[in-house]
């Protein structure tokens, strides 16, 4: 490769910046530039006119990269990237620099503006030289989806994709389909049967030839990326075999052992072999091997007509690839027990919501009866107490948001099954939002349910009648509250079932506060933090039923989108260089989406389809080994190293800012929308994260003689990439420290967090900090 | 997090393996011959190991600011031998002299090519010089950038693992056995040839400044290279050559810093406590300012012992512009002295750097110690070579002539693998015994608990060899009854090593440093007790024989010590010369 | 003498094995105390204060002390690492600065 032959095209934006800079003698200046080719300028770049100028000089070979000199990058870097590639050149051997919004519109004193602008015009020329020609990465890819979990989000996601022709394995770990909600009297939002629901669904998915579905069946590992999972499944044993079982039942009456069936929540028992409840499938029997006497006892063998038992069968593995996952493993109710005074499990009576969904479902314990478990009695008076482990920082500090209409619903089936009984709701704050209204309103008016805003300190038994006592104070009327109860049910909360916490272990998903796996809403909606796998239905966050099945169609249009015949991804891509790696395991550590791993050398290695390029490996590796393409150390030194510390003149203060180009830069861009103006002392270089900033430039520019260092990027809480902005604060105050130790004032390195609108914060920002730089004096690095 | 110890053998995992060139020591002489095999040819499989890291192991750890062996334009090979020659006091091997500076530039060339940054003369393509032979570089990074280099070649690296003796078939050097002092395993390497680069030995004299707990590494020379390399030659029965040239150097007082950076690089001159520029004016005879090195490097411990010390560079007439490029030469090689400037208030314009000389070093960089090799760098042992500070016969090469020698070692090495034709085998019997020796402080530790810790038989011997074979405490000198004394004693203490016990692989590792020097202290006693007269006054003072002898003793004095029955056996070699003119003078 | 390791900054470097300073330490007296996740030195007696694990450490959380047997308190020489260079800050027991900006590396 000879010297690099730039172009550099300077754009008058139709006097847009023209008016405000020299831009002849700009031009000029660039022109005499080592390895500027030529420089031209133009009245308007972006015109057809403009744009074929370009074209025309990089056909003629006589340049072969462009810096462009106009507005801001966010405006038409996408109209030069195409111009580009029509001229059959790499897209990223283009630099642009902002000399509108974030130069000619902001400061008004020419002279200024223009020293700016000349500093910006070297620090783009400078990068140039070490761009690359890159091209989009091309993967192929398995148009098939996992789905973990056979409930109704699940179900309706596999049906989903199945129906767009996508194929699914859909893999559930009991025996039964269906999950929470074939365990529910009614559900959600027109309190049918879920029976029928489910049914039809299921009618459906039988028929689909796209749907392989098997039950017993669990994640046991995953590795590869969006595209390329391999994932291996483990099946246990049902030790009946399916394609013979007619369930006719002949076996069940001779089994000596019984088990507890906790589709019943261990209400009911059921022999240890048994056909199980909800939506078996297949239709067929299974033993439970905790249970089974095994070998030795073969009863069930020696009862049944078709030989289908096989007490010798084995787990069996298999690894499958797929190109995306679904997550809608459910959820499990709170553990109430943890909630000591109120009783739950201590006293017969007090029940959590769902083992009530079952006490009056037909297939339940009591067979649809409304009893008391403590004597069989009917109930005549119950209450219910809301947020159970929701809401409260020592146990789920979310609201589960659907335990308040829950109640409102079982209210419904007190009324149904014991018309006479009195109704008490415990309750903080009643969230019925939407259509659910009404519900709060009928509880209220039609089933006479009588609301007290307290939650009971505890819940005490009577040892003889087994009447339970709650007493709690009525904050609207201040008043001491004392009742006696048949039944107290529990409106406990919801969290994700207790197998996907393992899962996420197992295969190294790494997940949210309270373990759902929610992801970034905005930008990767349904996507956990491992790209390729979305969460469906409460592995979401807590929801109901309905939701669960539109959170369903969600995941599987992401899902849907990720399958294409063969994956592309932007080369913008981490490297590593591994003659200068020492492993110290960083960047792995680091990265929030899990994408480093080891390659067969013993080095890092990312996951290019993990990776989300963010650069927060770049940014931490303490070697500055990693180059995340078209960001890397190197370019944005070059930068660092061409900005001119006194470019204002030997006493005026100068700024360097990193700029988070998803928050930090639009801000700053915005400024001039709102007609703002700020000290040209500012220069501003664009970074994709906050976190992708290896510390080491920071020490090139304060090394270089810059006043005052800016790294800005987004609030804590909202970075695109999770702990982009968490790492840079952490990295920048430990430079501070060392700043202080070496006698050099720690406020001259800045964090900032901007989000898009905070343009007025910024504007004050630049202002204070240039006084304050101005009252410190210069950078005892400088010249 | 440290492995633990193996409190039996049978737990001593072993890693076998097989390479076609093993270099042991990746510091710069080592790393150089690594590179110059994979470019010769690149199918070669090379192995390094490297007890440290390799990106900074060795004497370039904390970098290094002049190449002081560089020949500038119009320079010529025969000017090199002489100052070389002459700054020896007459003793060099001068056929390997002149190998070496037919390609003494390249390696400089070579690490200017991979980003080291060179100065150069403000008005032209000449590198900045500062001496004759002197050229001033940046080289804090220079070893990590040459780390660098070697990965990109593909060799393969054992980083923390410790030789501790030569796999041999017969005399001949099949590979090498060591131990992992971060994994605990037992390594054996086999090889079809063997380069030998663990740098000099430190560490064998007792330095001034240990009275502090804090400063005992207080040493100019890498206290982390304790003469591995030639202990395990010695063990082997290769031949050794001129150990009695110690190096002894006028070092900053204190912090034993260099001190070329200051006067040769500024000019400064050296003066007594009376103010007196004392080369000029009271060792004029001797060649004054241009005096060889040892010379130099006793004046001021000549001038304690009159009565006229302490002894300075006079930094007085420094400029403060030169008083700060001096400062950025020691941030570059050892930054830490300008640390100790700090820390003593010292403005050296005002107040002179105080200087002294250095606990002994046995390095073949500096003087003419180390292994006896021929001009392909092997050594008398078939299928070692030797280069960089363990290989003998060429003072002076510093860093850019240890470089070079690693290059000509690794030619030597691959011709001899070209040559190789008979196959060879591991004696299994000579690993178990190598593995039971290695791993002995462990298990002593495990099966009694008490015994010698690695450190208080090195202080014993820093103090033994400090007193009785010419330590600093002794103004260098030393007589027939010292040496005999320590000698006495040495052997004690070596077969008191069976005491020795290591706690963690860190203490196992210094257990065997300590075995090591005390091979290399064994057999520099005997060279010092053969050499019956006094030929570099400070590198070599006999108090029982004053003068030089040039009937007797112009010649080189070599070493072999019988590895069956552990006899030292101290012989002659003559002097050979090729660059015809008085030896004495440049 | 050793590096003081300033237990606030440093990380462990969040590494199962060695911290960046135990990888680089020619001495290998570095190590990580495995109770506090930190690094420490082994044996301040052996250290040669060649500094490569200030150079190294990420966090910026180690410094060098002169043994005071050689050199008063509280004297500072404190290297921040750029990409191809490194500045040098020097204070002395007076509180004099002195500060230097060396290239390391050519492109």
């Amino acid at each position: 490769m000879g010297q690099p032959r730039t172009g550099v095209y300077v754009c008058g934006c139709q006097g847009e910046i023209s008016k405000r800079i020299d831009l002849h003698q700009l031009a000029a200046t660039m022109a005499k530039k080592k390895g500027v080719a030529l420089c031209r300028e133009h009245e308007s770049l972006c015109s057809l006119q403009g744009l074929q100028l370009i074209e025309d000089d990089l056909r003629s070979g006589e340049i072969d990269r462009v810096v462009i000199l106009a507005c801001s990058p966010r405006r038409h870097e996408e109209t030069f990237k195409a111009i580009l590639r029509k001229a059959g050149i790499s897209e990223y051997l283009l630099e642009t620099s902002n000399l509108r919004e974030q130069c000619a519109w902001v400061h008004e004193e020419a002279k200024q503006a223009y020293k700016k602008a000349a500093i910006l015009a070297q620090m783009s020329l400078a990068r140039s030289r070490w761009l690359e020609p890159l091209e989009p990465l091309r993967f192929t890819a398995t148009r098939r989806v996992l789905v973990v979990g056979g409930g109704i989000a699940g179900l309706s996601a596999s049906l989903d994709l199945a129906e767009a022709g996508v194929e699914v394995v859909l893999v559930e770990r009991e025996a039964f389909l269906g999950g929470r909600a074939a365990q529910l009297y009614r559900y959600f939002p027109r309190l049918c049967p879920p029976g029928c629901g489910i049914d039809y669904i299921l009618q459906k998915i039988r028929s689909n030839s796209k749907i392989e579905l098997t039950t017993l069946t669990e994640v046991k590992s995953l590795s590869g990326g969006p595209g390329n999972f391999e994932v291996t499944l483990l099946q246990k044993p049902r030790y009946v075999m399916p394609d013979r079982c007619t369930a006719c039942g002949n076996c069940a009456p001779l089994c000596p052992a019984d088990r507890k069936d906790h589709f019943d929540f261990g209400l009911s028992q059921t022999k240890a072999i048994y056909l199980p409840k909800g939506f078996p499938h297949p239709q067929s029997y299974v033993i439970d091997p905790d249970r089974c006497l095994g070998q030795e006892c073969s009863l069930c063998r020696q009862a049944c007509p078709v030989q289908a038992i096989d007490l010798e069968e084995s787990p069996r593995e298999r690894t499958i690839k797929v190109g995306s996952i679904i997550v809608a493993t459910g959820w499990d109710p709170f553990d109430a027990r943890l909630v000591e005074q109120f009783g739950y499990q201590q006293y017969p009576d007090v029940i959590n919501n769902m083992e009530f969904e079952r006490l009056v479902s037909p297939s339940g314990p009591t067979g649809g009866k409304l009893v008391r478990l403590s004597n069989g009695q009917p109930v005549k008076r119950i209450a219910f107490i809301q947020c159970v482990g929701s809401r409260d920082k020592n146990h789920l500090p979310y609201c589960s948001k659907v335990c308040c209409t829950v109640t409102l619903k079982q209210i419904k089936y007190v009324r149904e099954f014991a018309p006479e009984a009195q109704i008490f709701v415990f309750y903080m704050d009643m969230r019925a939002t939407g259509e659910y209204e009404e519900m709060y309103r009928l509880a209220q008016e039609e089933s006479q349910a009588l609301f007290i805003r307290g939650i009971p300190s505890r819940v005490i038994e009577d040892i003889n009648s087994h009447d339970l006592i709650l007493q709690a104070e009525d904050t609207l009327s201040g008043q001491m509250v004392k009742i006696g109860a048949d039944m107290v049910v529990l409106a406990t909360g919801m969290t994700p079932n207790q197998e996907f916490r393992q899962l996420g272990e197992r295969v190294g998903l790494p997940l949210e506060m309270g373990a759902f796996a929610s992801g970034h809403l905005q930008c990767f909606p349904f996507e956990s933090r491992r790209a390729g796998i979305y969460a469906a239905g409460t592995s979401q966050e807590p929801m109901d039923a309905s939701s669960a099945i539109k959170s369903a169609a969600g995941a599987a249009m992401k899902a849907l989108v990720s399958l294409p015949e063969e994956i592309v991804i932007r080369p913008t891509v981490p490297v590593l260089d591994k003659t200068k790696c020492d492993k110290c395991k960083r960047c792995m550590e680091e990265c929030p989406f899990g994408a480093w791993g080891w390659d067969d050398a013993g080095y890092p290695s990312p996951n290019l389809l993990q990776c989300r390029q963010c650069g927060i490996c770049q940014g931490g590796c303490p070697m500055k080994v990693i180059a995340l393409k078209h960001s890397t150390v190197k370019q944005t030194a070059s930068m660092v190293e061409a900005f001119d510390p006194s470019f204002l003149g030997e006493r005026e203060p100068t700024i360097l800012a990193f700029l988070c180009y998803n928050d930090a830069y639009p801000a700053v861009d915005a400024a001039c929308e709102k007609g703002l103006t700020y000290p040209a002392n500012l220069v501003a270089i664009r970074v994709p994260c906050a976190g992708s900033l290896n510390v080491a430039l920071v020490a090139d520019a304060l090394a270089g003689g810059a006043d005052g260092i800016i790294v800005a990027g987004c609030a804590s809480d909202q970075c695109h990439f999770v702990r982009g902005s968490d790492l840079a604060k952490t990295r920048l105050q430990n430079m501070q420290e060392t700043l202080q130790r070496m006698m050099l004032e720690a406020q001259r390195v800045k964090w900032l967090t901007l989000n898009i609108t905070d343009t007025e914060g910024f504007v004050r920002t630049i202002n204070d900090f240039v006084a304050e730089l101005r009252r410190l004096g210069p950078n005892p690095f400088k010249g | 997090m440290a492995t633990k110890l193996p409190t039996s053998l049978a737990e001593v995992q072993e890693v076998m393996l097989e390479t076609d060139l093993l270099v042991i020591g990746a510091g710069n002489s080592g790393c150089f011959a690594a590179i110059e095999a994979k470019k010769l040819n690149p199918n070669l499989k090379v192995t390094l190991m490297e007890k440290a890291h390799i990106d900074r192991s060795g004497c370039l750890a904390a970098g290094m600011d002049a190449i002081n062996t560089y020949l500038k334009k119009g320079r010529t090979i025969e000017e090199f031998v002489r100052w070389s020659r002459s700054q020896a006091g007459g003793l060099i091997r001068e056929d390997l002299a002149v190998s070496l500076a037919e390609i003494l530039n390249q390696p400089t060339e070579q690490w200017e090519e991979w980003g080291l940054p060179i100065d150069y003369e403000e008005d032209g393509d000449e590198y900045h010089t500062r001496g004759k032979w002197d050229i001033t570089i940046k080289g804090s990074e220079m070893k990590v950038i040459l780390a660098e280099k070697v990965r990109e070649h593909g060799c393969e690296i054992l980083n923390r693992v410790v030789a501790t003796n030569y796999l041999t078939d017969g005399n001949r050097v099949i590979g090498a056995v060591g131990f992992g002092v971060r994994d605990g395993k037992l390594y054996v390497v086999k090889a079809k040839a063997t380069v030998v680069s663990t740098g000099g030995a430190a560490g064998i004299y007792k330095p001034y400044q240990a009275d502090g707990v804090d400063s005992h590494h207080y040493l100019w020379y890498c206290p982390f290279n304790v003469g591995t390399g030639y202990a395990i030659g010695i063990r082997a029965g290769a031949e050794m050559t001129t150990f009695e040239m110690r190096w002894c150097a006028t070092r900053t007082k204190d912090f034993n810093g260099p001190i070329d950076t200051i006067s040769v690089g500024y000019k400064t001159p050296m003066i007594n406590a009376k103010g007196e520029k004392v080369l000029e004016e009271r060792y004029a005879h001797l060649g004054g300012d241009a005096a060889p090195r040892f010379i130099r490097a006793n004046v001021p411990m000549e001038e304690w012992q009159a009565g006229r010390g302490p002894c300075y560079v006079d930094t007085r007439g420094m400029t403060p512009e030169q008083i700060r490029d001096m400062k950025i030469d020691y941030l570059n090689e050892r930054p830490s002295f300008v640390l100790f400037l700090a820390a003593r208030g010292q403005d050296i314009r005002q107040e002179p750097i105080e200087i002294y000389g250095n606990d002994p070093y046995i390095v073949g960089g500096h003087t003419a110690s180390g292994y006896w090799v021929d001009r392909k760098r092997a050594t008398t042992l078939p299928g070692l070579f030797a280069s960089g500070d363990v290989a003998g016969g060429t003072p002076n090469k510093f860093v850019g002539g240890c470089a070079a020698e690693g290059m000509l070692a690794a030619r030597g090495a691959l011709e001899y693998i070209n040559r190789l034709n008979s196959p060879t085998k591991v004696n299994s019997e000579q690993v178990a015994v190598e593995k039971a020796r290695i791993f002995a402080p462990a298990l002593r530790q495990t099966s009694e608990g008490d015994g010698l810790i690695p450190k208080e038989v090195e202080e014993r011997m820093q103090r033994l060899m400090d007193e009785y074979a010419g330590g600093i405490h002794q103004f260098f000198r030393m007589n027939k009854e010292g040496l005999e004394y320590a000698l006495k004693h040495l052997r004690l203490l070596k077969d008191q090593t069976k005491y020795l016990i290591a706690r963690d692989l860190h203490e196992l590792m210094e257990a065997h440093e300590v075995v090591d020097r005390l091979d290399v202290a064994e057999v520099l006693i005997h060279h010092l007790l053969y050499r019956e007269e006094t030929r570099w006054p400070g590198w070599q003072t006999r108090t029982d024989f004053p003068s030089r002898n040039d009937e007797k003793f112009d010649c080189f004095v070599n070493s072999r010590r019988n590895p069956e029955t552990g006899e030292i056996e101290v012989f002659s070699r003559p002097y050979e010369q090729v660059v015809p003119g008085d030896r004495y003078r440049p | 003498m050793p590096p003081r390791v300033n237990k606030e900054k440093c990380d462990g470097c969040k590494a199962e094995h060695e911290p960046l300073c135990e990888q680089i330490c020619p001495g290998d007296l570095m190590t990580l105390n495995p109770e506090t996740r930190k690094a420490y030195c082994r044996s301040t007696r052996d250290c040669w204060d060649c500094m490569s694990c200030v150079k190294i450490c990420p966090q910026g959380a180690l410094e060098t002390k002169l043994p005071y047997q050689l050199g008063y308190y509280p004297a500072k020489l404190i290297p921040l690492m750029g990409t191809n260079k490194i500045t040098w800050t020097c204070i002395d027991i007076n509180g004099k600065v002195e500060r230097f900006v060396i290239k390391t590396r050519n492109d």
